[in-house]
C-alpha cells in the first residue's frame, strides 16, 4: 500500500510536470468564432487574408508568407513597400487555397467575415484566427490575439497601450474646444454612404471631441451594417461641421447635386478626402495612421474649432 | 373577349390625375423630415427657411418629376412593345432591354470613368443589342408570345451573369454598382432630371402623336397593310422609341421592373376598347406606381431609403400573378 | 414518326458511352492535374499511392479532387434540368431559371450570408459564428424548390400544367426574387459584397467532399427518376391526340418530370449557386449531335454537362492564377457565341 500511494504521487507528478511544461510552450487561443485553436508554438510564417493580418505581422516584425490584395488595385498602398515580394493570394473573400497550401503557413490571420464560410478548408492547412475587424474593440483584441499568436504577446499589448495612451494625449488636447460634427462619408454613387459610430475610424473621431452625426447601430455589438445610405436631405439636416470623404475610382456625383453647396462644411471648405486605410485600420500600422491624418487635418488646424 | 365594365374615360382620367396630384404633393412632403402643408406652400411662393427650401426645391421636386416622367416612359414602353407585337407578355423587363441596358452602364462605370452624359447613350446601345437579341431569337416571323418571354429570360440571363462577373473585379465599386443594380431615385436631382428629359419627352411626345399608326399596328397585319400601313417600318419605329425610353431612364435609375407590365395591362381593363386612350392612361398610371413605390421607398424603412425596383417588385409582382389567373385575354394569348 | 432505334443497344451507343467513360475520366485527370500550383502526375499518382507530401496531398484530395468531382454532378445536374424542360415546354430556351429556382436559392443565399451573423449571434460579441454558413447549401436549395412549387402552383391553369402561364408566371416569379435578392443586397450587404457577389456567379470555389455528398443523393435520385421518364416523355413529344389515345396519365408524368427537374436544379444551386447556361446549352448541343432518340440525348447531356462544367472550372481557375473567375461566368461568355449560333440559325 505504501508502494502504491507513492507510485500514485509519482504518476500524479509525471502527468502533471509535462503538462504544465507543455503549456508553457502551446498556445492556446479563442477567436472570433468563438473556436479554439492550439498552436504547439509561436508562429513564424502567417498568412495574411485580410489587410489587418499583413498589417499587424509586419507590425509585430514578422513578415507574411502570403497576402490577399485588391485585384487590379494591388495590395494597399501603405503596406507596399513592406510586402515587397510576398506572394498573393488573391482577394480576401477567395484567397487562392492551393497557393496557401503550397506556402505552408503555420498560421492563418484573417478577417471573419469573409473567411469564414471556407473555414474547414483553411484550419486544413494551418490553425486559422478568424476575426471581427470593425470596432475599436475589436481590433485591441485582434492585435492581443495576433500577438500570442505570433509569440509577441509583450509587444502587442505595449502596442495596444501606446495606442490608447495615444488617443488620451490627443483628446485631452481637445478638451476644452466645443464638439464638432463630423461625417465619414464613403461612395461615389449619387447618395453617399455614412459609417455608423462603432466603425473604427469614426469610434477614434468620436473618442477625439468629433461627433459623427451617422448615428449608432441598436445593437453596435453585432458590427454590421457597417453604416447606411444617408440622403442628401438628412445630411443637409444634420449638417455636420466636417466632412471626411474615403476615396473613390469616380467623381463622386453626390458632391455636384445642387444642395452640396448649402451644406456649412463644404462652405467653410472643411471637406477632406482621407486615404483607403481609414476603412480597414484595424491594424496596428493603419490606426496610428489614422491618429496621424486627425492630427494632422483636424487637430493641429485651429480654424477646425468652429467659431465659439 | 374581355368582359369588363367600361369605366367612363372621362372618370379614369379624372382619377388618376387626382391621385396623381395627391401623390405629387405627397411627395413634396415626405422625405427625411415631414414638411407642413403651410411650409410648403409658404416654399413654394418663395419663402420658407433654407433647409426647407433646399429640400423640397433641389431635392424633393426633381425627385418627384423624375419619378413621374420615368413611371410613365416605363409604361409607355410596355404598352407600346405589347401594342405592335400583340404580346401581352411584352415589356421592357421581359425582353431582356432593361438589363442589358444596365448591362452596358455596369461595363461603363466598371472599365471607364465616363462622364454622366454618355450613360443613356451606352443604356441606349446596351438596350437595344438584348432587345434585337431577344427578338430575334425567339423566331422573328411568329412573335409568339411565349417563345418571346423565354428568349427574353435567357437574354436576361445572360445580361445578369455577365453584369456578375463585371462586379467581381471591380473592386471596391462593387457595392455603389450592386446598389445602383437595386433602382433607386434617391439623390437624383435636377443635373439628372435635365440629362433624362430629352430622351423621354421627345420620344413620348412623338410615340403619342402617332397614334393612328399604333392602333393600326394592333390589329392583323394584312388587315393594317390593306389600310396602306408600312408596317414592318411602323412597327421597327416604335419599338426602337419604347426600347430608347426605357434604356435611357434605366441609365439614371437603375433597373425598375414591373411598371412596364402592369400599368398597361391595368389600363387595358379601364379603357375597354378606346384604344386611342391607351398610351396616355397608361403613361398615367406608370407614373402613379413610380411615385407612390418611391413614397413608400422613402417611409418604410425611415430614416433610411430601400431601393425602389424592391418596391415596385413587390407591389407589382402578386398583382400581375392575380392578372394572370384572372384575365383571359393574357392566358388564350 | 420517327423510328425509335436508340434503346437498342447498338454500335453506336456503345462506343458513345465509352467515349463518355473516357471523357469523364479525362476531364476528372485534367481536374486534379491542373490548377494554380504545379503538379506532375508522379506527384498525383504519388497521393494515391499514400507516398506524397502534405502539400500535394492537400491540393489533390482536399482540394481539385471534391472540387471537380462536385462540377461533374453540377454539369449532370443542370444539363438534365434543362432537357427535361427543354423536352416539356417544347421549346428550346427553355431552363432552370425560368422556374425562379436560381431567383429563389440566390434570395435565401445573400439572407443566409447578411442575416445570419444577426440571427445567430449569441449574447457574447465574440462567439460571432454564423451557423447559417454550414448549411447554406440546405438553405438555398429549399428557397429554390419553394420558389418552384409556387411556380408551379401558381401556374396551373384549372388544374392542369399550361406552359404558357407557368413560364410567365416563372418569370414574374423570378423577376420578383432577383429585385428582392439585389435589394436586400444593397440595403444590408455593405460589408458582404464581394463574398455575395461570389455566389451570386456560380462558384465551385472551396467544393469539399460534404458537398459532393450532400449532392450525391440527388443525382442518383435524378438519374433514376430520369430512366422512369425516358418511356413516357417519348410518348409526350407526340402531340396531345394521340398521347390521349395511347391512355398515358399525362398531367402525372409531366409533373413528375418537372419534380425531377427541379429537384435536381435546386440541389445543384444549392451547392455552387446559379449556373446558368448549362441547362440551356447543354441539351442544345445534345441534340444536334445526338439527334431524336432521347436515350442518345439523355447520355450526351450527362457527359457534356459534366465535361463543360469541368473544362469551364479548370479555365476560370488557371487563366488569371491565383484569381478565379467562377465557373458561372465562364459558362455565361460561352453563351454569347451560343446565342450568336442561334441568331444566325434565324437569319
Amino acid at each position: 500500500m505504501f508502494d502504491f500511494r507513492n507510485l500514485a504521487i509519482a504518476l500524479l507528478f509525471a502527468l502533471v510536470v509535462p503538462a504544465v511544461w507543455a503549456s508553457d510552450q502551446s498556445i492556446e487561443l479563442t477567436d472570433d468564432r468563438g473556436a479554439t485553436m492550439r498552436l504547439s508554438t509561436a508562429a513564424t510564417q502567417p498568412a495574411a487574408i485580410s489587410t489587418f493580418g499583413a498589417d499587424v505581422s509586419l507590425a509585430l516584425g514578422v513578415v507574411p508568407v502570403a497576402v490577399t490584395d485588391y485585384g487590379l488595385q494591388g495590395v494597399p498602398d501603405y503596406l507596399s513597400d513592406q510586402l515587397k515580394g510576398v506572394p498573393t493570394l488573391g482577394p480576401r473573400h477567395q484567397p487562392n487555397l492551393e497557393i496557401l497550401s503550397k506556402l505552408s503557413p503555420d498560421l492563418v490571420i484573417a478577417i471573419r467575415r469573409y473567411t469564414e464560410k471556407d473555414g474547414a478548408h483553411l484550419e486544413s492547412i494551418a490553425p486559422l484566427l478568424a476575426l471581427d475587424l470593425i470596432s475599436l474593440s475589436d481590433s485591441l483584441r485582434a492585435v492581443e490575439l495576433a500577438g500570442q499568436a505570433l509569440g509577441a504577446h509583450e509587444k502587442a499589448i505595449k502596442l495596444n497601450a501606446h495606442f490608447l495612451e495615444r488617443i488620451d494625449e490627443l483628446s485631452a488636447l481637445r478638451k476644452e474646444k466645443p464638439a464638432t460634427t463630423i461625417a465619414l462619408l464613403t461612395s461615389g454613387s449619387e447618395t453617399p454612404f455614412i459609417y455608423y459610430e462603432h466603425f473604427l475610424a469614426t469610434a477614434l473621431l468620436g473618442k477625439l471631441g468629433f461627433n459623427s452625426i451617422g448615428g449608432a447601430l441598436e445593437n453596435p455589438e453585432e458590427g454590421i451594417p457597417l453604416g447606411y445610405r444617408v440622403s442628401l436631405e438628412a445630411l443637409l439636416e444634420l449638417n455636420p461641421d466636417i466632412i471626411l470623404m474615403l476615396p473613390t475610382s469616380r467623381q463622386r456625383a453626390f458632391t455636384m447635386n445642387p444642395v452640396w453647396p448649402y451644406l456649412q462644411a463644404v462652405q467653410n471648405d472643411r471637406v477632406f478626402e482621407v486615404p483607403h486605410y481609414w476603412k480597414e485600420g484595424a491594424g496596428p500600422i493603419a490606426r496610428e495612421r489614422i491618429l496621424d491624418d486627425i492630427e494632422r487635418l483636424l487637430l493641429n488646424n485651429p480654424e477646425n474649432s468652429p467659431e465659439t | 373577349m374581355a368582359n369588363h365594365p367600361n369605366v367612363p374615360l372621362y372618370r379614369a382620367y379624372g382619377t388618376a390625375f387626382l391621385i396623381l396630384a395627391v401623390l405629387f404633393v405627397l411627395g413634396l412632403m415626405a422625405g427625411s423630415r415631414w414638411v407642413s402643408p403651410s411650409s410648403l406652400w409658404a416654399v413654394l411662393n418663395g419663402g420658407g427657411d433654407i433647409l426647407t427650401k433646399v429640400s423640397v426645391m433641389e431635392l424633393r421636386l426633381p425627385r418627384n418629376l423624375l419619378g413621374i416622367l420615368g413611371g410613365a416612359a416605363l409604361g409607355m414602353a410596355g404598352a407600346v412593345m405589347q401594342g405592335v407585337t400583340r404580346n401581352p407578355l411584352a415589356s421592357p423587363g421581359l425582353t431582356g432591354v432593361i438589363a442589358s441596358a444596365a448591362l452596358a452602364v455596369v461595363s461603363l462605370r466598371t472599365l471607364a470613368n465616363p462622364d454622366a452624359f454618355w450613360l443613356p447613350l451606352m443604356a441606349l446601345a446596351g438596350g437595344f443589342l438584348g432587345g434585337a437579341l431577344t427578338f430575334v431569337i425567339s423566331g422573328r416571323r411568329q412573335l409568339q408570345p411565349e417563345r418571346v418571354v423565354l428568349a427574353g429570360i435567357a437574354v436576361t440571363s445572360l445580361a445578369t451573369a455577365v453584369t456578375t462577373g463585371l462586379l467581381l473585379v471591380s473592386g471596391a465599386e462593387a457595392a455603389e454598382l450592386y446598389y445602383w443594380l437595386a433602382g433607386s431615385l434617391m439623390g437624383r436631382g435636377w443635373v439628372q432630371l435635365e440629362l433624362v428629359l430629352p430622351w423621354l419627352v421627345l420620344p413620348m411626345a412623338a410615340l403619342l402623336a402617332m397614334h393612328r399608326p399604333f392602333k393600326l399596328l394592333q390589329l392583323d397585319d394584312d388587315l393594317a397593310l390593306a389600310m396602306g400601313l408600312a408596317v414592318g417600318r411602323w412597327r421597327l419605329i416604335f419599338l426602337l422609341l419604347a426600347l430608347l425610353i426605357a434604356a435611357a431612364l434605366v441609365a439614371f435609375t437603375g433597373p425598375i421592373v414591373f411598371i412596364g407590365l402592369v400599368a398597361p395591362h391595368i389600363a387595358k381593363r379601364m379603357i375597354g376598347s378606346e384604344i386611342k386612350h391607351w398610351l396616355p392612361l397608361t403613361a398615367l398610371l406608370g407614373a402613379l406606381l413610380l411615385l407612390s413605390a418611391d413614397i413608400l421607398a422613402r417611409q418604410l424603412a425611415f430614416p433610411q431609403e430601400l431601393p425602389v425596383g424592391m418596391l415596385t417588385a413587390l407591389i407589382g409582382a402578386p398583382w400581375l400573378i392575380y392578372l394572370l389567373n384572372t384575365k383571359t385575354s393574357v392566358r388564350s394569348a | 414518326m420517327a423510328a425509335e432505334t436508340a434503346l437498342q443497344p447498338s454500335s453506336r451507343v456503345v462506343s458513345g458511352l465509352i467515349l463518355g467513360v473516357v471523357g469523364l475520366f479525362l476531364a476528372v485527370a485534367t481536374g486534379i492535374q491542373t490548377g494554380a500550383v504545379d503538379l506532375s502526375w508522379q506527384q498525383v499518382w504519388a497521393v494515391f499511392t499514400g507516398d506524397s507530401t502534405e502539400h500535394v496531398h492537400r491540393v489533390v484530395f482536399d482540394i481539385r479532387l471534391p472540387r471537380t468531382l462536385v462540377g461533374l454532378l453540377i454539369g449532370v445536374h443542370f444539363a438534365l434540368s434543362g432537357w427535361l424542360l427543354q423536352l416539356l415546354s417544347r421549346n428550346p430556351l427553355a431552363e432552370p431559371g425560368i422556374l425562379g429556382i436560381s431567383a429563389g436559392a440566390s434570395l435565401v443565399a445573400v439572407i443566409a450570408f447578411i442575416v445570419g451573423d444577426w440571427v445567430f449571434s449569441s449574447g457574447n460579441p465574440y462567439n460571432n459564428a454564423s451557423p447559417a454558413l454550414d448549411y447554406l447549401s440546405l438553405f438555398a436549395m429549399t428557397g429554390g424548390l419553394v420558389a418552384a412549387v409556387a411556380v408551379y402552383f401558381l401556374g396551373l391553369s384549372s388544374g392542369r400544367l399550361s406552359p404558357l402561364k407557368m413560364t410567365l408566371t416563372g418569370a414574374v416569379i423570378a423577376g420578383m426574387l432577383h429585385a428582392l435578392t439585389t435589394g436586400t443586397l444593397a440595403f444590408w450587404g455593405h460589408a458582404h459584397t464581394e463574398l455575395v457577389a461570389q455566389w451570386l456567379a456560380g462558384s465551385l470555389y472551396g467544393a469539399k467532399w460534404n458537398h459532393l455528398s450532400s449532392l450525391l443523393p440527388w443525382t442518383i435520385i435524378g438519374l433514376a427518376g430520369v430512366g422512369l421518364l425516358l418511356r413516357p416523355l417519348k410518348v409526350m413529344q407526340l402531340d396531345d391526340e394521340h398521347v390521349q389515345t395511347l391512355g398515358l396519365p399525362l398531367n402525372r408524368w409531366r409533373a413528375f418530370a418537372l419534380l425531377i427537374a427541379t429537384l435536381m436544379a435546386a440541389s445543384a444551386v444549392g451547392v455552387a449557386g446559379p449556373v446558368g447556361f448549362i441547362g440551356l446549352l447543354i441539351p442544345h448541343i445534345s441534340r444536334k449531335l445526338a439527334g431524336p432518340g432521347l436515350s442518345a440525348q439523355l447520355l450526351l447531356c450527362v457527359v457534356l454537362g459534366a465535361l463543360l462544367t469541368v473544362g469551364a472550372d479548370v479555365v476560370g481557375r488557371t487563366l488569371f492564377s491565383p484569381y478565379e473567375v467562377p465557373v458561372g461566368v465562364v459558362s455565361a461568355i460561352l453563351g454569347v457565341p451560343f446565342f450568336l449560333y442561334l441568331l444566325s440559325r434565324q437569319s
